[in-house]
């Protein structure tokens, strides 16, 4: 995947777009609430799942974000399955 | 104040800003006061690119990480990672958009941050700023409630 921090969108490879990243209360990873799942974590503010991108893939993301379209997702930097890529377009 | 705002359980106000000379006016004409600031570019906030260029056709890539740094077959790298600052406004200048009842001590939500403090740092040293905040007004300004020492941001939304 590519991840564009200036824009904050999430692309697969092929430049299909999975989300934009929009979320205006500066949330930090470690005080979200946290779920069974140990890479779903619940937003209290607006009482949605928010998806730890890591470890999961292109396909798997999309088929959740069409299903789905409020789903939020976070995105590590240093994340293994992304690369940093900022068009100035 | 966007929907979302609304739902946020303290309900802080949120403070807009504009970020040229014709919304600023607009926005005192309807009663707000602008408090302009001078945009200062933080040393801190850095991305980085290097171009790779085919040398039979003469197409550039930009890559904005080094796992990307090769490009394949037909690539040569012709400028190294160099870093920039990779944000560009409007003007040089912005301003809040202050409220004729803010009161002092008001805890606000700034929807659009014009001050440079870096929100995430990737271990490749790229370091990116943060885009609003919460905030609380003195009188004379916002004090910004954002530790970049210890609120570093992982991208959620």
């Amino acid at each position: 995947m590519k991840f564009n921090p200036i824009t904050q969108h999430l692309f697969t490879d092929n430049n299909q777009l999975i989300k934009k990243l929009n979320c205006p209360f500066n949330l930090n990873w470690k005080d979200l609430e946290l779920t069974k799942s140990q890479c779903i974590k619940r937003c209290q503010l607006c009482n949605k799942e928010i998806i730890d991108t890591d470890n999961m893939t292109e396909s798997y993301l999309l088929q959740r974000m069409k299903q789905s379209p409020a789903l939020c997702l976070k995105v590590d930097l240093d994340q293994a399955n992304i690369t940093v890529e900022i068009n100035h377009e | 104040m966007s929907d979302r705002l609304k739902e946020k359980p303290n309900n802080l106000r949120a403070i807009k800003t504009a970020r040229d000379k014709d919304s600023i006016n607009q926005a005192a004409k309807t009663g707000y006061f602008p408090l302009v600031k001078v945009l200062d570019p933080s040393e801190l906030i850095r991305s980085k690119f290097a171009i790779l260029q085919n040398i039979k056709t003469g197409e550039i890539l930009a890559p904005n990480d080094f796992r990307c740094g090769s490009g394949g077959k037909g690539y040569t790298k012709v400028i190294d990672f160099t870093p920039y600052y990779p944000y560009s406004f409007p003007s040089p200048y912005a301003a809040y958009l202050i409220p004729k009842d803010i009161t002092v001590g008001e805890h606000v939500f700034l929807e659009d941050l014009i001050e440079d403090l870096v929100a995430s740092t990737s271990n490749q040293g790229d370091k990116y700023r943060l885009c609003c905040c919460e905030a609380i007004w003195n009188g004379e300004t916002f004090d910004i409630q954002y530790d970049p020492k210890t609120d570093t941001r992982h991208f959620i939304g």
